[in-house]
């Protein structure tokens, strides 16, 4: 019974292999065989064997085949064509070189030239057919094509060692293998990563592809769980695509903010300018990066948290002292923005959303990400004289650090609701003004 | 003659559909790479040469001075006692004496760059010459004090480079030249026991020398009668290239041979004893990457998006050789040495190639800044390790490259032993052979002697034991250029003892 079903699938790959070699008109080696049928190499070896006879059999000379022999071939002094180089090579030299060496030869060779290459050698220790096709081979080379469809195979399947157990691979229990950390993305700067860090670490997971799931996470976890749930469960669908457009928009918002609101631009891109340095070493020196730092940072982190917030705090300060203006008048801006952000990239409303609630939740101007990890937000509210106050408002702080992701946009909305009444008062006293920074100084 | 009938491991039969015996387990690899030639990240190139070689003397002096005091002392020609000098200065005319110091080859075909720059000539021009070597070359004796012409037909009875150290015994003439009567070199350094860094496998330990190590782990012992199987793989000069396919089958089946997917289950279970991969030097073709001068000028002004420029640069055949890499780490360790042609430094010692080259095999590398090997371990050229116990020595094959164009002989084994002999891998660094200042140490200098030495890209295999005096005994291998032969060595890794496997196609 075993026999039986074992003789079923059997021809069954009889089959595919014929309908590969003859209605395909394909090269098959026993490689490729293997790779397409998912099978162990010395069967896909047999089994190129028993078409190529039974084929021939039917039909004789309708299927070519090469073969893989190896043994050690006959010692020089029987002159065979093959031997020729060798011969020569040793009355070239000092003789005392060449200190006899046991050679064992692997031969790949068409079968006409089989009988021929038999002759050659003293001991054969192992053969078996290599390939098959249905045309003569004009150039045997092209079989290293095939090598390279293997290859090929093997990257989609990403090396693994379960398909090399199929396939009949040696095994190596000892291979070692350094988990793509997350760790070289964001660590040490996740301290205030900006919509540029972010943009950068996605360019390098495309070219890594198993960095990215890690580190996309990453990049935000790393600032605390909560807020990489938000990102994580909205982006979860989207994944790296999403994130991507998001840094991409962040573009798009940048070209926007130069255009229609310059008030906008320099809240953002100070802290950006800040973060550059780390940023930049995050890309070009992700290679040098040692993983137990990254690891380290991780893990500090948590400890870390609040040196940062403290850092941050400073680094509010700093560019608020230039920028306090611009950003109260930026401030109601935002909302505003977000639509404005919204239309020209339709595609990641999902990105946005996260992008959004935070800009209108946490100081705005900076956006989400420095939301994230904010330790204080501003508000600005137009008081019932008509000036715009800006507030600072602790309480944020635990929100953004802590909060779990679906609170965040819950509470994010609601403030934003709040706040859209005021916010939205604001925004109608800007938008005229608003345009431009100038025109913000110039009505003031 | 064999006939298709007696062919032991046949597969052409009909398909059995017997499940195969059960996968194969490699053999694993003990290994423990050295740093002895990784430079600090930050160098500085300020310093001045002179200190290498003063370094060199002073090292290898006392080594080579015991080894002329054993022999001479005491010696009397000719009537007159040998004395020994310490500066070769102190050389008086007429007077017997012997003397330590740095050799020094004049040879009008080597270039100079003393010549260069007072012809006002300020870059160096490619060099042409595949030999320096030629009738009117002279061999001088050098040391901080100063130098002396030897002549003397004993010279010719061995190979004699710029940068290594000897003893002469001689006396002046009246040409103020030293006429040697014969001369000493400092022989093999100390040799280490076997397995002095590393820890052999648990369950050979108690049988000393390990003839025969039985299971290394529990999954070693129902696949593997290992004993002196353990094979090591060396190659050189895979030259991976994007537009020359000539050997690229044969590199396909270097691939699957090394994978063991080639040939019958019992070749495969020898395969599977090679436990180890080393690639030494010149894996990646230098073709693709010579611009041709004047499109280069022509086209200067072009975006660089990722670096390099995409119309001059062809990555292919770095992500060739990332693909065969890929392909056969997870199945076996690789150590990978850069070599003359590879995107690594041009001096020497080579730094390690950077792993970010192999984006696909770089998961295997060590991660950066940390000191344990990788599965993937790019190292340095020349590179010392221990690899199953044995101490190795290996390089790219530069340093005997160098030497080659010194001498008149085509005996790269030879050149390979003397280097051995003279305590210094690369004798002719930094005169022709581009290096690194070294200002604390000269690496060059062998402390210890290696129990195997493979040198990569040499036109033809060979193999040779030599010993020295103390028992020293040294696995001599010049790995053969793999584009070159289609060869690759196989190492035993208990006997030492060599084989080769010769890839063809017809």
């Amino acid at each position: 019974m075993m026999d039986s079903d074992m003789e079923s699938e059997i021809a069954d790959l009889r089959k595919l292999l014929a309908q590969e070699v003859l209605a395909l008109d394909k090269l098959v080696t026993y490689r490729t065989l293997s790779r397409s049928l998912k099978i162990h190499v010395n069967l896909a070896k047999e089994l190129l064997y028993d078409f190529h006879k039974s084929q021939n059999a039917k039909e004789p000379g309708t299927v070519h085949a090469t073969y893989l022999v190896y043994g050690t071939r006959k010692s020089p002094d029987a002159h065979d064509d093959d031997d020729v180089e060798m011969t020569d090579s040793v009355s070239d030299h000092d003789v005392s070189i060449f200190q006899a060496v046991p050679t064992q030869t692997l031969a790949l060779i068409r079968e006409e030239a089989l009988e021929e290459t038999l002759q050659q050698y003293e001991e054969v220790k192992s053969i078996h057919v290599y390939s098959v096709a249905l045309h003569h081979m004009r150039d045997i080379q092209f079989l290293s094509d095939a090598g390279e469809q293997v290859i090929e195979v093997s990257y989609e399947e990403n090396f693994s060692v379960g398909a090399n157990r199929t396939y009949g691979t040696i095994i190596n229990p000892d291979t070692r293998k350094r988990a793509r950390r997350a760790g070289a993305s964001p660590p040490p700067e996740p301290a205030k990563p900006q919509p540029k860090p972010q943009v950068k670490q996605e360019t390098k997971p495309t070219i890594n592809i198993k960095a990215e799931p890690p580190k996309l996470t990453f990049g935000k976890p790393t600032a605390n769980k909560p807020t990489a749930n938000t990102t994580a469960k909205k982006v979860a669908t989207t994944s790296a695509p999403t994130l991507k457009r998001q840094g991409s928009s962040g573009g798009i918002g940048q070209m926007f903010a130069k255009q229609a609101s310059k008030p906008k631009k320099p809240a953002a891109p100070k802290p950006k300018e800040e973060a550059p340095a780390p940023a930049l070493s995050d890309e070009g020196e992700d290679d040098d990066e040692p993983m137990p730092e990254a690891k380290q940072a991780a893990e500090e982190d948590g400890k870390s948290r609040r040196d940062r917030q403290a850092e941050l705090r400073r680094m509010m300060d700093e560019s608020d002292g230039e920028e306090d203006g611009e950003e109260s008048k930026s401030r109601p801006e935002s909302p505003a923005d977000e639509p404005m952000d919204e239309d020209p990239a339709p595609p990641e409303p999902e990105a946005k959303a996260d992008e959004g609630p935070a800009e209108v939740v946490a100081s705005t101007g900076d956006g989400r990400r420095r939301g994230r990890r904010r330790v204080m937000k501003k508000k600005q509210i137009m008081d019932d004289q008509g000036y715009l106050v800006t507030i600072q408002e602790q309480g944020w702080e635990s929100f953004s650090e802590e909060e779990a992701p679906a609170p965040k946009p819950q509470k994010a909305k609601p403030a934003a609701a709040e706040k859209a009444a005021p916010a939205a008062k604001s925004k109608k006293a800007a938008p005229k003004g608003q345009g431009n920074i100038m025109s913000f100084f110039g009505k003031k | 003659m064999a006939n298709l009938e007696n062919i032991p491991g046949s597969l052409l039969r009909t398909p059995s559909g017997k499940p195969e015996d059960g996968e194969l387990t490699r053999a694993s690899s003990t290994y423990k790479p050295l740093q002895t030639f990784r430079l600090a990240k930050e160098k500085s190139y300020q310093q001045q040469f002179a200190d290498m070689y003063f370094l060199r003397l002073t090292k290898i002096k006392p080594a080579v001075e015991e080894v002329a005091l054993s022999a001479w002392d005491g010696t009397i020609v000719a009537d007159e006692p040998v004395k020994r000098v310490e500066r070769v200065l102190d050389i008086r005319q007429g007077e017997l004496c012997w003397v330590t110091g740095t050799v020094y080859m004049e040879m009008p075909l080597k270039p100079s760059i003393l010549e260069d720059v007072s012809k006002d000539r300020w870059i160096s021009a490619p060099i042409t010459q595949e030999k320096y070597w030629s009738e009117e070359d002279a061999v001088t004796l050098e040391d901080e004090s100063g130098r002396i012409r030897l002549v003397g037909d004993v010279l010719k009875s061995h190979i004699l480079v710029t940068g290594c150290i000897i003893s002469v015994m001689g006396s002046e003439n009246v040409n103020g030249e030293l006429e040697v009567i014969d001369f000493k070199l400092p022989d093999l350094a100390p040799q280490p026991e076997r397995w002095a860094l590393s820890d052999p496998p648990s369950g050979s330990d108690n049988k000393g020398k390990a003839k025969k190590p039985k299971g290394e782990d529990e999954e070693m012992t129902d696949t593997a009668t290992r004993g002196s199987g353990g094979k090591i793989a060396i190659v050189s000069g895979l030259a991976f290239s994007g537009s020359d396919a000539s050997h690229s089958l044969e590199l396909t089946l270097l691939l699957e041979y090394l994978l063991g997917e080639a040939l019958d289950p019992s070749t495969q279970q020898e395969l599977s004893q090679i436990s180890r991969l080393i690639i030494a030097g010149n894996s990646i073709s230098l073709e693709e990457r010579k611009v041709p001068l004047d499109e280069a000028q022509a086209k200067k002004p072009i975006n660089k998006k990722y670096g390099y420029d995409a119309s001059s640069y062809n990555a292919q055949p770095s992500q060739l050789f990332d693909g065969f890499l890929a392909a056969l780490l997870p199945t076996m360790p690789v150590t990978l040495l850069p070599g003359a042609k590879d995107p690594a430094t041009a001096s020497y010692p080579q730094q390690p190639i950077h792993a970010a080259m192999f984006p696909n095999s770089r998961p295997y590398a060590a991660p950066p800044a940390t000191s344990d090997e990788g599965w993937l371990d790019t190292v340095t050229n020349p590179w010392d390790g221990e690899v199953e116990g044995w101490r190795v020595l290996g390089t790219g094959g530069q340093n005997i490259d160098d030497i080659f164009k010194y001498v008149d002989s085509e005996d790269r084994l030879g050149m390979m032993e003397a280097t051995c002999r003279w305590r210094c891998m690369a004798p002719t660094a930094p005169d022709t052979l581009w290096s690194y200042p070294f200002q604390d140490d000269d690496p060059f200098v062998m402390k210890e002697c290696p129990h195997i030495y493979f040198v990569g890209c040499q036109p033809e295999f060979g193999t040779r034991l030599i010993s020295g005096r103390d028992g020293q005994k040294v696995r001599l291998i010049a790995v053969p250029s793999f584009t070159a032969t289609q060869e690759i060595v196989l190492l035993d890794s208990e006997t030492l003892e060599v084989s080769k496997v010769k890839l063809s196609v017809a």
